[in-house]
């Protein structure tokens, strides 16, 4: 666990002398800092020993760390400098780098980065509870990267601890949208640090580093950018659907304007009925004309309406058949079609209108098999129920707009989960929830 | 910017439900029914099997 810095004495700057080199080394947090390497010739330094004792020395030269070590930068209102350097992996792969921040009155805090992203990490004083989801102040973290063994790489600065090329940890990861629950184990202790993640434009500002370019996978902490517009979007969405669902109730009712009887035979003779007159009295209206042949079988009705205005002689035209088939096979009796016909016509003014019906009969008689013994006489009259309604409302409209609604929430819903597919593909627990359904969709 | 987004898509449920109400006020439809039909090129019949 690092010194708390708060209820201790603020440290002194102490200046010392490389042992290897006999470069001046400036020990920024003089008094906790136990080791440190020298920023000259990168020598390991036990500065904890009055005569600096030279633990590790390697000739070669200091990491130009993409912070140096020695800036100052503001974090969350707190002016942190980085004073340690720490280049880590798993065995050589999976590497990140960790930069020790220190701050006199506030203690030490993490900047840990694999490139992708920046996370700002404090040490906790109490673990976690629970097993494999963990818990820490009514929040759960679902575990992200299952046990492993990290090493450190590369050394360079101060630390609170006498740290070494080739230490090694004991790493476990877990995750809850924009934080980390970090598990470092070794024989003798378990540290647990909590990273936030941060802003790249907060950091950029902080500490001047460079944005970081495209990533080729969300951060494992990473917040999916769709989710905080799903849930606000989902309830837009389900009062805008509420309110298309009032407005075709309430606006879109029809009423029956007429009603007629045409005689009818199926014998293909021409019929002509007027139908009339229709009086609408909106301003705009569809005009819904349904027919029923009660007596149609194995035949079929052709219909022409023309709606003919009184006023004006504009026509409004439109063609409808009424077909039903029945019969026997093999599988057993079928029918097909209906003895109904429906057309609508649309945006027909205020007026006073008639209804100009062409229509004749015809038989099906392919095969013989599926005559129909009323239709031998050509002097049979049989009967069709014409109903005209007057409408507002089209249901494919109802249709359209309840798609055009939902589309860009679908849209954001399925970026959502390709973000969280990704994200979670790293995991060592593989993919959960909706985001484990798609996880096939790219083998 | 992700507020802005929200209400951003709640202009375009606004946009959606006016189109939808001029479609009722003017009672139009894309798919409105129209025209006369085409000769000979209704084919009849069942097209069960």
């Amino acid at each position: 666990m690092p010194p708390e810095a708060a209820a201790a004495p603020a440290p002194a700057v102490r200046a010392l002398t490389c042992p290897s080199c006999g470069g001046t080394v400036t020990v920024r947090a003089a008094g906790y800092t136990v080791t440190m390497a020298c920023l000259y010739c990168g020598s390991l330094l036990d500065v904890s020993d009055p005569d600096v004792r030279l633990i590790t020395e390697y000739q070669q030269a200091a990491a130009a760390t993409e912070i140096p070590l020695g800036r100052r930068g503001t974090l969350r209102g707190i002016e942190w400098e980085a004073i340690g350097y720490l280049e880590k992996s798993e065995n050589g792969g999976y590497p990140w780098v960790e930069y020790l921040l220190f701050n006199p009155y506030h203690g030490y805090r993490w900047l840990v980065s694999d490139g992708r992203g920046w996370s700002l990490g404090e040490m906790l004083t109490s673990a976690p509870s629970g097993a494999s989801t963990l818990r820490l102040d009514n929040e759960s973290y679902e575990p992200f990267f299952a046990t492993a063994r990290a090493q450190v790489d590369y050394v360079l600065g101060e630390f609170y601890w006498r740290v070494a090329v080739g230490e090694e940890v004991e790493t476990a990861d877990f995750v809850r949208p924009g934080w980390m629950l970090s598990k470092e184990a070794n024989d003798k202790e378990i540290n647990w640090t909590l990273s936030e993640l941060l802003d790249p434009k907060e950091m950029q500002s902080a500490f001047g580093v460079e944005l970081p370019g495209p990533a080729w996978a969300p951060l494992p902490h990473q917040p999916s950018p769709y989710a905080g517009f799903l849930g606000p979007a989902a309830r837009v969405a389900i009062a805008a659907a509420l309110v298309l669902a009032l407005l075709a109730m309430f606006m879109g009712s029809g009423n029956l304007v007429f009603s007629h009887t045409m005689p009818v035979a199926f014998d293909e003779k021409n019929f002509t009925s007027n139908v009339g007159p229709i009086r609408l009295n909106r301003p705009y209206q569809a005009i819904d004309i349904r027919t029923t042949s009660p007596d149609l079988e194995n035949g079929w009705i052709d219909f022409d309406y023309a709606l003919v205005s009184r006023e004006t002689q504009a026509s409004y035209e439109a063609y409808a058949a009424a077909e039903r088939y029945s019969g026997r096979d093999s599988d057993g009796p079928w029918t097909e079609g209906s003895r109904g016909a429906h057309v609508k016509i649309a945006s027909v003014p205020r007026g006073t209108y008639d209804l100009v019906v062409d229509y004749s009969g015809h038989r099906w008689s392919q095969t013989g098999a599926y005559f129909d013994p009323r239709w031998d006489d050509n002097q049979a009259r049989h009967s069709v129920l014409i109903e005209v309604r007057q409408a507002s409302l089209f249901a494919g409209n109802f249709w359209i707009a309840l798609i055009l609604l939902g589309l860009p929430l679908i849209f954001a819903a399925w970026r959502h989960l390709s973000f969280e597919k990704a994200r979670q593909e790293q995991s060592d627990f593989g993919p959960s929830g909706l985001a484990a359904m798609f996880q096939g969709d790219d083998e | 910017m992700m507020a802005r987004i929200p209400f951003g898509y709640a202009l375009w449920c606004l946009a959606v439900l006016g189109l939808f109400v001029g479609s009722i006020f003017y009672a139009y439809s894309p798919f409105a029914d129209g025209g006369r039909a085409p000769a000979g090129a209704r084919i009849y019949g069942p097209t069960h099997k």
